[in-house]
């Protein structure tokens, strides 16, 4: 993971910073201390997902919830890290769709299912799921572009790729796979050089 | 001293000192009391948060969270309409804040107001935003030169020691700049400013030398010295995750900071889940002789005993629990001969900003969350300096960073570019928002409800408190210039905001001035050592005892006039006089 040598001269400072913190720490709070604030989760790499249920839904029926599935890993696909369907991003927005949305934005995501579904049967005689990856990816870009899908099903599809966002760099491996997830930073550093193998940020104050 | 000892208060004797409230100000005036060897009774509303063990969420992820950090809409309606509107409110840090649904308050027609609460051991010195700056003289002296409020009875130099001393304490992070408009702060090493931001800072020193723009200074131990670490404190990490609270003590709080050297004194006793009903007015002697409280949970009453009492339950629970002091003498609320007590209330005026990409450094990023932005401090700071559409100016705060998920989420894009694009940094871009000061007016006031009472049969506050035109022009004109000085230093794509109808006052959660200093007992209620022209042995030492708000976050300047005070209380105790 870390080739050039500026970031691992960075780590390198990185190490000696955190023991030296460490040794501070247990001096202060002792190391009952240190296992409260230092939990494994946080310390080492982030258990893989392990999938979650979805036989009980709260918004949505199976089967807009199976098309959901569909969609959220069209949008972010499997590639060297889980799809947003691995984390059950679908499973997730019907449960955050209940909890912290109203009725006018949970009837945004059913439309658009709805409206997908219809100019997917119109235009290649079967319903989304039984596309292709490619023409999959095609019918969103559609949707993104106005091509075929009106604008309220543009903006009703944006709403939904944002709770698909959200609830993909919000789950464990998409914070912490997908994303670099510092769980303590030992500091703030200005400058970082950039490299081929840098992450954005999983880790954030406010999500 | 047994913690049993620490939380067992006493009805029947009398206290050298009663400090109602236990944040910001409660834990500095318990502190420096006890440690002048008087016996001190500090009064929490709240429960009591215990230093680490109480931190519950701290350092979870948010998928650890169902809703993923965010709070639920059925509880936010129920309990936390009114706290659901601070940032810093969320999954993780809603026990840090007061329940809506237990803690009512009444507003004006057409004057919505935010009250946001942290009644709990610590206050909200918990979730405090940590930012500290000292007022300059010409914050002391803008009453005066402008005409806007009373003359604040102290100078800058009145000040200047306590506030070192505070500093030293608490560990304030930060640079020292050298400006007359924002005085230097004996400080620990500051944080780093990432490129983008030196960028800036060189642009700004190009196109507008009036107006510097410097490292935010913070309530935080960028370095842990030994002094901090004996406290149990060790160095700031830069999780910025600071209000679920931080069991590094790294950040200033009551519990990190002023509480552990308190309770070590032998000489504190604490009492929680007391709500004080009132201070209790011994007419012949012209004396506080102590407080009525309601108890939390039970509803039962008791009353507690001092020599002197010392008001730190933030500007709002102070000014209502001196409003519901009434007596013969006092009819309106104790110590308010003056008759402004409940006047002149003041926020910060959060309400402008602007944002603008910046071009290129493609090959630079940052690591940690930095627990502090950049700042431009106000620059029509005296009335020359000022517009001349309105009074007074603002600071900036700020900050410079790369576009993530949060912000390019909306972007067209589906796939593996779409998803590569969302986990590598984007675009630079440099924000700012405005800290505007608001005038002082009699007009802003809250007062007691006259028949509304909340559970444990306190009064409910009426809040009538509006911002006027003179905040109104003042977040116009921020925003026009915030989208000048971000074109002028080379951003595109600059926009900018104003907020003032959809932000009401109080939602920066920095109110101040219902019971005011002054030199004249006539238009104020303390003297210039937080002192009650009427009633000696009173004292106010937070927010309330404004004169006039300034720009800068006012922390700082509550704790520098608390141990101030107490300095003075107990000199004046020593002298037989109180």
């Amino acid at each position: 993971m870390l080739t050039p040598s500026r970031v691992s001269k960075n780590t390198h400072v990185d190490d000696s910073h955190r023991r030296q913190f460490l040794k501070q720490l247990s001096a202060v709070i002792g190391s009952s201390g240190i296992a409260l604030v230092a939990s494994p989760v946080a310390l080492t790499h982030a258990e893989m997902y392990r999938k979650v249920s979805t036989n009980t839904t709260k918004v949505l029926s199976r089967e807009q919830l199976a098309l959901l599935a569909y969609v959220c890993s069209t949008v972010i696909p499997r590639t060297d890290t889980p799809s947003a369907a691995d984390v059950d991003c679908h499973g997730f927005i019907d449960h955050q769709l209940y909890h912290c949305h109203d009725k006018t934005q949970q009837m945004k995501v059913k439309n658009f299912l709805a409206t997908l579904n219809e100019v997917c049967e119109l235009q290649h005689q079967m319903p989304f799921s039984d596309l292709s990856e490619t023409l999959k990816q095609i019918m969103l870009e559609a949707v993104e572009s106005e091509q075929g899908f009106s604008a309220d099903a543009k903006w009703n599809f944006k709403f939904l790729k944002s709770l698909i966002v959200f609830g993909y760099f919000t789950s464990e491996a998409g914070a912490t796979q997908a994303l670099s997830y510092q769980a303590f930073p030992g500091g703030y550093k200005g400058s970082v050089k950039v490299t081929p193998s840098t992450k954005s940020w999983g880790s954030l104050n406010y999500y | 001293m047994q913690i049993n000892d620490l939380f067992n208060s006493d009805t029947k004797k009398q206290y050298d000192v009663l400090v109602v409230g236990s944040g910001m100000t409660g834990g500095w005036a318990a502190k420096e009391f006890t440690e002048r060897g008087f016996s001190t009774l500090m009064i929490e509303r709240g429960r009591n948060v215990e230093h680490r063990k109480d931190y519950t969420n701290e350092n979870k992820g948010p998928w650890t969270f169902p809703e993923r950090t965010r709070v639920n809409n059925l509880l936010i309606e129920q309990e936390y309409a009114v706290q659901s509107t601070c940032y810093a409110f969320n999954a993780s840090t809603k026990q840090f804040f007061g329940n809506d649904r237990d803690l009512p308050y009444t507003t004006k027609p057409d004057k919505p107001f935010n009250w946001i609460r942290g009644n709990q051991l610590g206050g909200k010195s918990l979730t405090w935003h940590r930012q500290t700056y000292r007022m300059s003289e010409y914050d002391f002296t803008a009453n005066k030169a402008d005409g806007y409020g009373n003359d604040w009875p102290i100078r800058y130099n009145d000040l200047a020691s306590w506030y070192s001393y505070v500093e030293k304490h608490a560990g304030i992070s930060g640079n020292r700049d050298g400006l007359k408009q924002l005085p230097d702060s004996d400080t620990l090493p500051p944080f780093q400013m990432n490129v983008v931001e030196h960028e800036m800072q060189k642009q700004f020193a190009k196109h507008f030398p009036d107006r510097p723009l410097i490292i935010g200074r913070a309530a935080h131990l960028s370095v842990a010295t030994d002094y901090h670490m004996q406290h149990g404190r060790v160095m700031c990490q830069a999780r910025d995750e600071c209000q679920k609270g931080c069991s590094f003590g790294a950040y200033f709080s009551t519990q990190s900071s002023t509480l552990p050297l308190a309770a070590a004194t032998g000489k504190l006793t604490i009492a929680v889940n007391s709500v004080v009903h009132s201070v209790i007015y011994d007419e012949a002697k012209n004396r506080a002789v102590g407080v009525r409280v309601i108890d939390e949970e039970t509803m039962e009453t008791r009353e507690y005993f001092a020599k002197v009492v010392f008001l730190c339950a933030s500007t709002i629970g102070t000014t209502q629990i001196m409003l519901n002091s009434k007596s013969k003498r006092f009819p309106n609320g104790i110590a308010n001969s003056s008759g402004v007590l409940g006047h002149y209330f003041m926020d910060h005026n959060y309400n402008a900003g602007a944002s603008g990409d910046i071009e290129g450094f493609d090959d630079e990023y940052y690591s940690g969350r930095r627990p502090t932005g950049i700042y431009v401090p106000n620059f029509q700071y005296e009335p020359k300096r000022y517009k001349k559409h309105y009074a007074r100016g603002y600071a900036l705060g700020g900050s410079a960073q790369r576009a993530d998920w949060k912000g390019m989420g909306q972007q067209d894009g589906i796939g593996k570019n779409f998803k590569q694009k969302m986990t590598k940094p984007g675009k630079w871009n440099f924000s700012f928002y405005a800290q505007g000061e608001m005038l002082p007016r009699f007009d802003n006031a809250v007062r007691l409800h006259p028949s509304k009472t909340d559970k444990w049969g306190m009064p409910q506050l009426e809040f009538d408190v509006e911002w006027s035109d003179n905040e109104r022009l003042m977040m116009e004109d921020c925003a026009n210039e915030c989208e000048t000085m971000l074109k002028k230093s080379g951003a595109t794509n600059v926009s900018s905001y104003v907020s003032i109808d959809q932000k009401p006052p109080g939602s920066a959660i920095h109110e101040v001035g219902t019971a005011r200093m002054g030199r004249d007992k006539k238009d104020s209620i303390l003297n210039g050592y937080n002192q009650s022209h009427d009633i000696p042995n009173l004292f106010v030492t937070d927010g309330a005892s404004y004169c006039s708000s300034a720009t800068v976050n006012p922390s700082l300047t509550f704790m520098a006039l608390t141990v101030r005070a107490v300095d003075y209380c107990a000199r004046e105790m020593a002298q037989g006089r109180l």
